[in-house]
Parts: C-alpha cells; structure tokens; sequence
C-alpha cells in the first residue's frame, strides 16, 4: 500500500487541522442556505476534531470511535453519516490473479476436493471456494487461479494462498507466481448530490431512462458511479492509493452540487 | 515527319514518315505505301513506373455506399420527418449516421442494429440541438426494445465521442402530454380538458416532485404519466374524474399504462399531502384520498407551504428529542468527556438529533456538560442499530430508497480485520478442504451410478 498517497489523503480530507480552509469554503456554501436562526448561533466555527483513523482495518466505525473532541458545528439533518466517515471508501471486492507455475489436472482436483464445481461443458475453469476468507477462485488447466470475493488486499493474498496450498497438498508442484491485483471494487457514503447538476460538467453520463447512476470517467483507470443519496461505487483502481486519489479528485466536485 | 537514313526495302526511296496509326507507331514509305517497320500495338514504356490495374479499380468512377448505408439515410431522413424537426437535426444525424454505420462496432451487426442506430443518431442530435425527446419516443417509433436502443445509444456515443445534454422533463412535457387523446375532440365533456392546461399543472407537479426526491434517478416517462393524470384529475375534480383510476384514464387518453406509474402517483401524492395539510384555511385532515381537491391551491402556494412544513417538521423533531433528551441526560452520572457513552438507548437517532438541537436552542443543561459527542453516539448508533442510520424518517423529504431500505445492511466479518497476507496456514484448516482417499472414491462411484442411470 503506497503510504504517502494515503497520508496525503488523510491530511487533506480527513484530518481537520489541516484542511479546515477547504472545508471552510464548502461549508460556507452549504450555510448559506440554512435558516437563519442556526447561522446566528454558528458564528465561532470550530471544526471538527482530530481523528485517528486506522486505515488498515477497513472498519467504518473505527474513526468514530477514537476522537474525543466535541461536535460543535451541527451536523446537517440530511446527511446519514457524520463528517468523519464520509468520503471513507470500504473495499466490497478484489479481483487477483496468481500463477501456480504447473499443468494442472482439473478433473483430479474436483474428485479429490470438497469445496469445487467442475462442469467443462459449461466452462473450462474449476471454481473452488474458501470460508474464511469468503472468496472463490477460478483455476484453469494451465495453472492460472483468478481469485474473487475478498475485501482487502491482505484478506486476497491469504486467500490465493490458502488455494494455492490446496492445490499442492493435492499433490501438485505448485508456485506462488505474479501475484497481482487486478481490479478493486470499493463503495463509499457521501452527502446527498443533484445529478442533473452534476451531469452538467464535463466526463459525465447520466441517461435516467437507463439508468439512476452517474457514470464518472474524468479519472484514468477508474470509474465512479455516483447516486443521488449520495453512494459511490469505485471500480477499476488497483491500488488502495489509487482509490484514494480518486476519492480526492471526485469529492470537489461533488461539494460543488451538494444538495438539501 | 520524314526519317533520316532510312530507305524503303521496297521502292529504295528516302521518303520514310512516321504515321501513328491509332497507338502503334508506324514508319511508311511515302511512295510505295509499304511498311518499313512498327512498333508494338502498346509502347512497353508506358508501363515504367506503372503497376498492374485490376478490373475493379480501372473501370469503377468512385466507391458506391452500400445498399444497407441508403437505406439507413432513407430511414434517418423518415424517422426526421415523423417527428419534424428541423432541417439542421435532420442533417447532422445523417452525418452522425455515416460515421457510425462506417465504424467497426457497427459495420457487421444485424439490419435491427442498423435500424435501432438510425433512431438513436436522431435522438443525440435532438438532444445536441435542443429538440426535447426522450428514449421512450425513439423505442416507439422503431418497435424496439428500450434495452437496445439504450445498449446501442450509449455504444454510439461512446464511439463519436459526444456528451449530449441530459433531456429536463419539464421541457419534454409538452410533447409527452400531446400524446394524450383527452380533448373535446376525442372524449366526452366530463372527461375533457385543454393540451395547455393539462400540460402547465404537470409542469409544476414535476417541479414539485423534483423538489421532493421524486424525480431524480427516475425513469421520466412514468413520473410525466402521473403527473397528467392528477393534473387531469385535479383541473375538474368532479365525482367522474376521481372515481377514474389510472387504468381507465389510459384506456380513455389511449396511451399505453406504464408500471411504475402508480407508485410516482402514490409518492406525489405523499408530497401534496404534507403540504396539503399546512394550508391554513383546510379545516379537516388532508389524506391521499381528498388531496386532489387541494392541488391548485397547493401548487399556487408551493414555496410558502414547503417552507411551512419544513418549520413545521423542525420544531416536531425538537419537541420529539427534548423529551427523549431530558431522560438520556438525567440518566448520566457526570459530565465526561471521553469514554463514558451513552446507554444504549432506542432512541439513540433521536438523541444524536437532541443534542445538536440542545445546542442550537442554547438550553442551559445543554453547555459545557454535554455528556456525548456526536460521534460517539454515532458510534452507538452503529454498534445498536444498522451500519447508518435511516436519516429517511428523520427529514420531511428524502429519496424514496432511503426512506425506505429494501436491501439488507453489509455485515462486515469482523475477525479478518487485521490480515497481513502472509499468515501461516493451518494443515488442518487445508485438510477441512480435501476429501480422504475413501470419500474420493465413493463420490467417484456414486458420480458413475449417477451418470449411467442418466444415460439409461
């Protein structure tokens, strides 16, 4: 995980101290349009506490639960979550593939195996499952294992091994080649937007006849689908830093066409 | 031209010329008429530098488009005329027609494609040029399947690289509502009324469904359905019209009923009624069934009423957390800071809510002793409740998803939290996985029964 990126998402979004004038800026628009009574009593802003999020276990409470400071600016009756959890993307799916460097036989392994599906008329691949972590695995006759299901990049390399050792124990001079991440899928809770504001810029397609979303293109290798209450969907980074920086390139953005 | 040095074999005379006849040259004896040499019926130096011509290519002019090309102009041109747009429209989607039909994506699909690809060329350039259409029309007019249209819409634009502007349903509403056959001309009087009309208090139903979460993320077609069929409803609220249910209204305007209709016309419904029941000269509850009566009124005082509910729906909220408020707060031993949370409390949203409102209304319990932040009963919250919590039944208006969730909430497993990736694996967690030498040849048995009691 490349740790400058995340730090640098971390200062900018995250962590208050540092990025109040941003916030600043895009609360203020925000303010204008409450009544009048709140923003009388909202003159000494604040702003939110330090928190120490533990980016490492994708848990969405653990931010929440480590702060101390008090709330002082009141937090907006439509938005779902408090400010330190936006814009906190949770890993939903990893694709991986790995190359256990031998000839496999399939039907061998789905005699010998409990937890596979082989059905060659159907499909070429064997599809194996785990428990812990929940994920599936795809394992071709040329030894190519494609590995799906799991929710962070650790949880996937544990999972490709635990096949991987599957696979030998079995009784193949198996490899653990090329690990690599192809494709992450993360999903992520923000502030109620206005599509048909947001579809207005550039890199944008939304047809409400097909479709409710918002498809984001303006970010190389990953696409955004954005819903009106709020949700993202990220799909196609392979990094963690990757989705992060996208997160940062997006959230202006989405600042701009907030809506009540 | 006489030649030099050269004498007839013939008659021996000098007078040798040049005589090109047609291409090959000739030299002939001026008095005799015999031939004294020629050349070949094609001069090999024509061909330095020159390269074989096929067939093809010396007698074609220019290339021919194919027969499916013309034909798909033809229908572009057609499907122009129908809906008579303007010549500029017409034009610019044969344009976009040529070079789409040119590209590889599009070049060997079937004559349906071709076909769906015509509609959709005059439906970007509409949108491109201002021209207020939607999806719906072009499946129509084709007899295609809006999936198709959609599949072969957005290929295309991809392909030609355009952004068309999203269509606004307000300004697609005129066109929609002329498809309704429910003049004076077509049906009785009781169930009569003007294109104009109809189509002006739909527009400001849509606006006002827009304001409410209705509209966003929707098919328009439905919401444009439910919209004139209440302001039909509503423009003459006579014992005719509001027994007439959206079927038979269909049925009567002769269009065809869309699904999701009745549930656009069960939320806008929702959204008058709220504001219905601000008006301060209604004496009695307004309810879904009596609303359409107070739609004119409602719709003529929209942004007072909206602004009247919202206030109003604030000060229910406050009054609602102030009670919940005071038992929560009295149930705290003393003011902390940090670790001492909240009791898990039913109302743990409502308290979140109480405590930003204590602030505001700057109550004197409410100060420096404010026992909880916000965060920590959010975290409260999370560990009682669901991941977030329905903020859909704490505001007046929220998007109908929201209100109310279908989906179950995600569960995390909590103990793979802290994976490194590189943990040593179990040999017994591996051998959970791997059949032992007598259950593999069981299943390899019961597998040869099964397959040849399948195949006799």
């Amino acid at each position: 995980m490349n740790e400058s990126a995340l730090e640098r998402y971390f200062d900018h979004f995250i962590e208050n101290h540092s990025s109040r004038k941003e916030e600043k800026e895009v609360n203020e628009e925000f303010f204008h349009l409450l009544p009048d009574e709140i923003l009388a009593l909202n003159k000494d802003d604040t702003g939110n506490g330090s928190s120490s999020v533990d980016y490492n276990s994708q848990n969405p409470t653990a931010g929440a639960s480590s702060t101390s400071a008090q709330e002082d600016r009141p937090t907006t009756l439509v938005t779902s979550v408090t400010q330190q959890q936006q814009f906190l993307p949770q890993i939903q799916n990893i694709i991986c593939t790995v190359n256990l460097g031998c000839q496999l036989d399939l039907d061998l392994i789905a005699r010998k195996a409990w937890n596979v599906e082989y059905n060659p008329k159907v499909y070429k691949a064997l599809t194996m499952r785990l428990r812990k972590p929940r994920t599936t695995a795809m394992i071709y006759k040329s030894g190519n294992l494609v590995c799906l299901g799991a929710k962070s990049v650790a949880q996937a390399r544990l999972a490709a091994r635990r096949f991987s050792r599957i696979v030998q124990k079995l009784g193949f001079p198996v490899r653990f080649l090329n690990f690599k991440i192809q494709n992450m899928m993360a999903s992520c809770d923000t502030f109620t937007v206005s599509l048909e504001q947001l579809a207005l810029q550039e890199h944008c397609s939304y047809e409400a006849e097909l479709f409710p979303g918002l498809f984001y293109t303006g970010i190389p290798n990953v696409s955004i689908v954005i819903f009106a209450t709020g949700k993202l969907s990220l799909v196609g980074a392979t990094t963690e830093a990757q989705m992060y920086e996208a997160l940062g390139i997006i959230r202006p953005i989405l600042s701009r066409v907030r809506r009540q | 031209m006489s030649r030099a040095g050269l004498s007839c074999p013939g008659c021996g005379s000098s007078n040798v010329v040049d005589d090109n006849l047609y291409c090959q040259s000739q030299l002939v004896c001026v008095d005799c008429g015999s031939v004294v040499s020629e050349g070949a019926l094609v001069a090999a130096d024509d061909h330095v530098g020159g390269s074989d011509v096929s067939y093809s290519r010396s007698t074609a002019v220019a290339k021919k488009p194919c027969m499916n090309l013309i034909k798909g102009i033809q229908r572009v041109k057609a499907i122009c005329r129908i809906l008579r747009v303007n010549s500029g429209i017409e034009d610019l989607s044969q344009t976009y027609y040529n070079l789409a039909y040119q590209h590889e994506s599009f070049i060997r699909v079937s004559l349906q494609k071709k076909e769906v690809l015509a509609g959709c060329c005059v439906l970007v350039c509409c949108r491109l040029l201002n021209w207020p259409i939607t999806m719906g029309t072009i499946s129509c007019l084709l007899d295609a399947d809006p999936m198709v249209v959609g599949m072969v819409y957005q290929e295309m634009v991809k392909i030609l690289n355009i952004e068309p502007p999203i269509i606004n349903v307000t300004e697609v509403m005129e066109a929609h509502s002329l498809e309704y056959k429910i003049t004076s001309l077509h049906v009785p009087e009781e169930y009569a009324e003007s294109s104009k009309d109809l189509t002006k208090r739909a527009v400001s139903l849509v606006e006002l469904a827009a304001d409410s979460w209705i509209v966003t993320g929707r098919k328009p077609i439905p919401i444009m359905m439910a919209a004139i069929y209440l302001s039909w409803q509503s423009l003459k609220p006579n014992k005719h019209r509001l027994k007439c249910s959206l079927e038979k209204f269909c049925q009567i305007a002769k269009v065809n009923k869309h699904r999701p209709a009745s549930k656009r016309i069960t939320e806008m419904k929702k959204v008058l009624c709220k504001l219905g029941n601000e008006i301060p000269w209604v004496r009695e509850a307004v309810t879904p069934d009596n609303v359409v009566r107070q739609v004119e009124d409602i719709l003529k005082h929209r942004y007072a009423l909206l602004r009247r509910a919202l206030r109003t729906h604030e000060e229910a909220l406050l009054v609602e957390c102030q009670a919940s408020c005071e038992d929560s707060l009295t149930e705290e031993a003393a003011p902390t800071q940090s670790s001492a949370l909240v009791e898990q409390n039913p109302n743990a949203s409502s308290v979140e809510q109480c405590e930003l409102n204590a602030e505001r209304a700057q109550r004197p319990g409410g100060g420096d002793d404010n026992p909880c932040t916000v965060s920590e009963l959010h975290t409260d919250i999370q560990e009682s409740q669901y991941p977030t919590p329905n903020w859909g039944k704490r505001v007046l208006f929220a998007p109908p998803c929201v209100t109310h969730p279908r989906k179950k909430r995600r569960v995390e497993q909590p103990e793979l939290k802290d994976v490194t990736g590189d943990e040593e694996i179990s040999d017994s967690e591996i051998d959970s996985y791997i059949r032992t030498p007598r259950e593999a040849r069981e299943f390899t048995l019961t597998q040869q029964l099964f397959y040849e009691s399948e195949k006799s």
